[in-house]
């Protein structure tokens, strides 16, 4: 309809045309025909009276000239007005119809030619007008074509139900300008719409009726659709690879994370606000430098990012995790942002130190075959080489030697044995461990050494005085330290040990055991070599090089570690960390 | 009068069987007039280098890697520090272990001559006594 109501504008302007000019016609003949009755009736008056007088003869002679002056003067002027007035008036509405009519063209064509619903209706719920994409649906829905003044409540239009249609034009008729989305469920595909409704002012700004556009957004909402389909598949390999990813803006500093992201980080994405200084913040403080050297180069020479660093979870909990990125350019070669994947590979990297531990083990095991256990061995050999038959005195020098060599051979196959046990343990076979306990055992065990040396023990158990693992083999590591300190006190001064034991930053416990004996000038090679089996240091001592290895093995299979620190004349300290 | 081609040898070895063994071999084949065993490669340190200031000898020293306090290279590493004249001086190193990188690290050292693993032979003692004896003629 709203064709129609544009079309009436170009009715209208032919109407006036036609009108002016039938007004000229007929004011035209009018003249003509009284000008000519006019000159009849005076011929007639003048025959009438052709008996009077010459002068009233003369006077109609007069009036008749004049008569016919003034109407060819008359037709003249009409003439003359309507080519000068009418006609340039006529032609620059004909010129301003004609634009109009165009423009209304274009804006119909536009309103007709799309696929898009579009109709309008007053206060009273009667269409106004439509379009004929509603046209062709009304008819195709209710077989009827839709009429100017239906009630477009009625069931006729029946796009939405009746209660929800009414909201929705009550709400466009109260004034406001809005949009809705629904769907139609089809045989084979459902049908996703969007309803804009705008209200119609008339002059006197108050709301007249209502326009609604009926735009088929089906395309984009399976699109949209699909698009979520594949952000969930992604979403799902992040999650099982646990791989995340990000994307950093470096212009603006803001850095994009995955969902995954977060949960590698263990952060909430709420809370946590990515950027360059937050993700420093999450590495560990150990690896920051070489994270920032990476960044660094992966910028400045556009090396990949690659790189395993630990992170420090909220719960303080320490994970590893491989960054791969890649850094893209501006024209002028200015680094504008950075994408790249982060995967926890926390368990990878454990198994890869276990590895490297196993294999350390594994070194210094073979190194005690052939070291320790060949050495008796060859030992035994020269013995036997160096044996005179007959010289019965050599000979009875001899065999203790044989003796006692046999006797390290066994001894030493022995520890390993025993070491090697040592390692089969389980984490459910911990149990809580009060170390109040294990040092009175110890105390016990050692009370002659302690006497002998007239050593003083003072005890800072009371901040942490249970930990976790195996009672032995606490008694075992923790002896073998007070024993240490026992063997190597100073001969000047009475030997003093003090066991302290703390929670750590890490969450975690150690236990100290510092002495003030005579300490040792300590290299790499012999911090390494003071743990390792037959590892002895000092050759003065009556120690076998095994208590220390012990230890250390015992604190390794309690998932702890062991460290010292010594000053030579002022002391040696061993800390335990659980 | 019997030649021998050292003055002293020092036998450095913490394991005291092993330096028994050693004594008695060098002692059969007539390496030295004079025999010293040492199970603390500190003290032999002191002592050689007290009889090399004293006197100019020839001297052997008979040289284990793997001892507590002080192996057989930090005994090498304190000998050239110290000692003021080494070209008297001959290094037999011998190990009970057969480890490739060990014996590398030994023969860096000038002064060492020879590594030999354990158990010393007597034929390996001649050898390099023989060739010595082809060096100093």
């Amino acid at each position: 309809m709203i064709k129609n109501t544009l079309n009436q504008q170009n009715v209208s302007f032919a109407h006036i045309r036609k009108t002016i000019i039938f007004g000229f016609f007929l004011a035209g003949f009018l003249v003509i025909f009284l000008t000519i009755g006019m000159v009849v009736f005076l011929n007639e008056a003048q025959n009438d009276s052709i008996t009077k007088d010459l002068t009233s003869r003369q006077s109609f002679e007069n009036l008749k000239h004049f008569l016919t002056l003034a109407m060819i003067s008359f037709t003249l002027t009409l003439v003359g007005l309507y080519k000068f007035l009418a006609k340039p008036i006529m032609e620059t509405l004909r010129v301003n119809f004609e634009e109009l009519n165009r423009q209304a063209e274009q804006s119909t064509s536009i309103l007709e030619n799309t696929s898009d619903l579009i109709w309008a209706i007053d206060s009273d719920f009667k269409l106004l007008a439509f379009n004929s994409s509603f046209a062709k649906l009304m008819k195709y829905q209710g077989g009827n074509s839709p009429k100017i003044g239906d009630s477009i409540l009625s069931k006729n239009y029946s796009m939405l139900s009746f209660s929800i249609k009414k909201k929705l034009y009550e709400k466009a008729l109260a004034g406001e300008s809005f949009e809705t989305d629904f769907k139609l469920n089809g045989d084979d595909r459902t049908q996703y719409f969007e309803l804009s409704f705008h209200p119609i002012y008339d002059k006197n700004k108050a709301v007249s009726g209502c326009s609604v556009f009926r735009k088929n957004i089906t395309l984009r909402v399976e699109m949209y659709r699909e698009l979520e389909k594949k952000e969930g598949f992604l979403k799902e390999a992040q999650e099982i690879a646990n791989i995340g990813h990000w994307n950093w803006n470096m212009v603006t500093d803001e850095i994009q994370w995955s969902d995954q992201l977060y949960k590698v980080f263990g952060l909430d994405y709420q809370t946590f606000e990515a950027n360059y200084e937050g993700l420093m913040n999450v590495i560990h403080p150990e690896d920051q430098e070489a994270f920032g050297v990476s960044v660094e180069n992966c910028l400045t020479k556009k090396d990949l990012l690659d790189i395993v660093h630990r992170i420090v979870m909220p719960d303080g909990s320490i994970r590893y995790v491989h960054q791969k990125g890649k850094a893209y350019f501006l024209e002028d070669e200015t680094p504008s942002r950075m994408a790249g994947t982060i995967q926890d590979v926390t368990q990878l990297e454990e198994a890869r130190q276990q590895n490297i531990r196993q294999y350390n083990e594994l070194q210094n095991f073979v190194y005690i075959i052939s070291h320790n256990v060949r050495a008796p061995i060859a030992t035994l050999q020269s013995l036997v080489d160096i044996i005179e038959p007959g010289n019965e005195s050599l000979n009875a020098e001899i065999l203790p030697s044989i003796e006692t060599t046999v006797e390290t051979l066994d001894r030493t196959i022995k520890d390993l044995n025993y070491s090697l046990a040592l390692k089969n343990i389980q984490e459910k076979n911990f149990e809580e461990v009060d170390l109040r306990k294990v040092f009175r055992d110890i105390e016990h065990l050692l009370a002659i050494h302690i006497d002998a040396s007239k050593a003083t023990i003072e005890y800072n158990l009371s901040k942490a005085p249970k930990v976790k693992g195996i009672k032995s083999y606490f008694t075992n590591i923790l002896f073998n330290l007070v024993m240490n300190s026992i063997d190597y006190k100073a001969e000047d001064r009475p030997l003093h040990i003090k066991i302290t034991s703390q929670s750590n930053s890490q969450e975690g416990m150690e236990i100290i055991v510092a002495d003030n004996g005579k300490g040792m000038d300590l290299n790499s090679e012999k911090r390494k070599r003071i743990f390792d089996m037959y590892g002895r240091l000092s050759g003065t001592s009556n120690g076998r090089g095994m208590g220390l290895y012990l230890a250390k093995t015992q604190v390794e299979v309690m998932n702890g570690a062991i460290c010292v620190e010594s000053e030579p004349n002022r002391g040696t300290t061993f800390k335990v960390v659980f | 009068m019997q030649k021998f081609t050292y003055d002293t040898v020092y036998i450095v070895d913490d394991n005291n069987t092993a330096n028994l063994v050693h004594e008695h071999l060098l002692k059969r084949i007539c390496v030295a007039p004079q025999i010293k065993s040492f199970t603390n490669p500190l003290r032999a340190l002191k002592k050689l280098n007290l009889e090399l200031l004293a006197d100019e000898k020839q001297i052997l020293v008979l040289l284990d890697i793997h001892m507590p306090e002080m192996n057989g290279f930090e005994f090498l590493n304190a000998f050239s520090l110290f000692s003021v004249n080494n070209e008297l001086v001959d290094v037999v190193m011998v190990s009970s272990s057969i480890d490739e990188k060990e014996i590398q690290q030994g023969l860096e050292y000038p002064i060492v001559r020879k590594i030999i693993t354990k158990p010393l032979k007597e034929t390996q003692l001649l050898d390099f006594i023989k060739q010595k004896g082809i060096i100093s003629a």
